[in-house]
């Protein structure tokens, strides 16, 4: 078995295999139209020709398609040593040539319909109605948004929009352009700083949003995050241009907790 | 425990087995449990006995498809109790709960063919058998409605099987035996139910 012919050859007869197999588990062959030797064989003889992971799944496919007609032989088996066995031909020969009243019959001495009974009684019937009496109408329970202030339409300026903080004045690709080359000018001396120095300010909405703005740095790999458990410190260190690398991609999430207190005390060691 | 005491479980036992509370109708053995104590195959026993001149039994079906004797005390609490006829239904009475002959003579077909196929059969099988006696447009019609009242089921890939309703109404030895010994036009239905 050699060459790329083989190769194919191989692959083609699995599928067809399992498709054999298939079609047997799903009631359209006799699980003993299989030939189970013989199919075992040509698996072992192509089993030397695969190469990637793709060839042998199939291959453990094929035998696990196998496994399965072996137990549906096993219960071929069992049903016809039973009692309940009936010849499929014999049916069929009697389906095709008993009236729809013969058949009709055979199943009426053989069938015991199940009890099924729907019926309000008196209790839920009471308990009906007093949850009607206790629901309040759709008007009342729906009812009760207040309604919004008509007002003329008008216009509105993109300053007073900004002012609304409904958009912001910095797109945020140039809010992230500037605080990386922000970092990458603090970190030309050492190569790194301390986290809480680079996002600390005077203002703790300006630090929260610092801090919210360098998870993308780092999210996005234009700026690692290094973390050290024995000090409890942690050092952002940029890179000069967007790594993507499989290699060097974070693969943990440092969640951070950035409290106003800490942010108040953070001043406080800074001033002193 | 006094007999009052125990007719008064037995009452809680026919109304959970006789009204329909979920898409099935029954009860699964751990719901008879919590209802009606733990010795409650004592009082189905109790109220299968009480129900014999009524014409009525309780069944019970388990998971595996197992004898009621080789079920275990866990098989017991998974398995599903019905109330159903004890002996079987007339012609007119057929008729009367909304079964045309058609309908049962193709069902009988259903169950049988499956039976003979191990228990599950393409549902393109079934249905060329079932052409070769009913019109091409009752066919699929029919099919649906054995499916959807529980008689049979489909899998994704068009395979039918025998479904919980077949499993709790019919004997399939009886169904298979009546088959097999019937010769053709001998029987007629004493009433002509179409």
């Amino acid at each position: 078995m050699s060459g790329k012919s083989g190769y194919t050859e191989g692959r083609e007869r699995l599928l067809g295999i399992i498709d054999l197999c298939k079609a047997v588990e799903s009631g359209r062959h006799d699980p003993f139209a299989v030939e189970i030797d013989d199919l075992l064989q040509v698996i072992k003889r192509y089993f030397q020709a695969w190469e990637s992971m793709g060839d042998r799944c199939l291959d453990a496919q094929a035998i696990n398609h196998l496994a399965t007609i072996v137990e549906l032989q096993g219960s071929w088996v069992k049903d016809r040593s039973t009692s309940l066995y009936a010849d499929p031909f014999l049916i069929g020969q009697k389906i095709l040539r008993l009236q729809r009243s013969d058949l009709a019959n055979a199943f009426l001495k053989s069938w015991h319909p199940v009890l099924e009974h729907e019926q309000i009684s008196p209790e839920s019937l009471k308990v009906a109605i007093d949850y009607w009496r206790s629901l309040l109408p759709l008007a009342d329970r729906w009812g009760g948004l207040p309604e919004g202030l008509e007002s003329e339409p008008g216009t509105t300026s993109f300053s007073d929009l900004i002012k609304e903080e409904l958009v912001s004045e910095v797109a945020f690709d140039e809010a992230i352009e500037s605080l990386w080359s922000e970092l990458k000018e603090k970190c030309k001396a050492e190569g790194k700083i301390e986290y809480w120095d680079f996002i600390r300010t005077n203002s703790f909405f300006e630090t929260v949003r610092r801090a919210y703005l360098v998870s993308f740095l780092v999210t996005y790999r234009y700026a690692n995050l290094d973390v050290d458990s024995i000090e409890k410190e942690m050092f952002l260190s940029p890179n000069v241009e967007q790594s993507l690398s499989v290699e060097e991609r974070q693969t943990v999430s440092v969640p951070i907790p950035i409290t106003y207190e800490k942010w108040v005390e953070g001043n406080k060691v800074e001033k002193s | 425990m006094s007999s009052s005491k125990f007719r008064n479980r037995a009452r809680r036992a026919a109304h959970l087995l006789f009204f329909k509370r979920h898409s099935k109708p029954g009860a699964k053995g751990w719901e008879l449990r919590r209802r009606v104590g733990r010795d409650y195959p004592k009082v189905l026993e109790f109220l299968d006995e009480t129900l014999k001149p009524l014409d009525l039994q309780v069944k019970v079906v388990s998971e595996e498809g197992k004898p009621l004797k080789d079920l275990s005390r866990t098989d017991l609490e998974k398995a599903r109790f019905f109330i159903r006829l004890r002996s079987h239904m007339s012609s007119d009475e057929a008729k009367m709960c909304g079964w045309r002959i058609d309908d049962l003579a193709g069902l009988a077909i259903s169950i049988a063919y499956i039976i003979s196929k191990n228990g599950k059969a393409p549902r393109k099988d079934l249905e060329d058998i079932l052409a070769l006696k009913l019109p091409g447009w009752r066919v699929d019609w029919n099919l649906s409605r054995y499916v959807r009242n529980g008689y049979l089921g489909e899998d994704e890939n068009g395979v039918v099987y025998l479904d919980w309703r077949t499993l709790a109404e019919v004997d399939y030895k009886t169904l298979v035996d009546v088959l097999i010994g019937t010769e053709p036009g001998k029987e007629e239905l004493s009433e002509d139910i179409e």
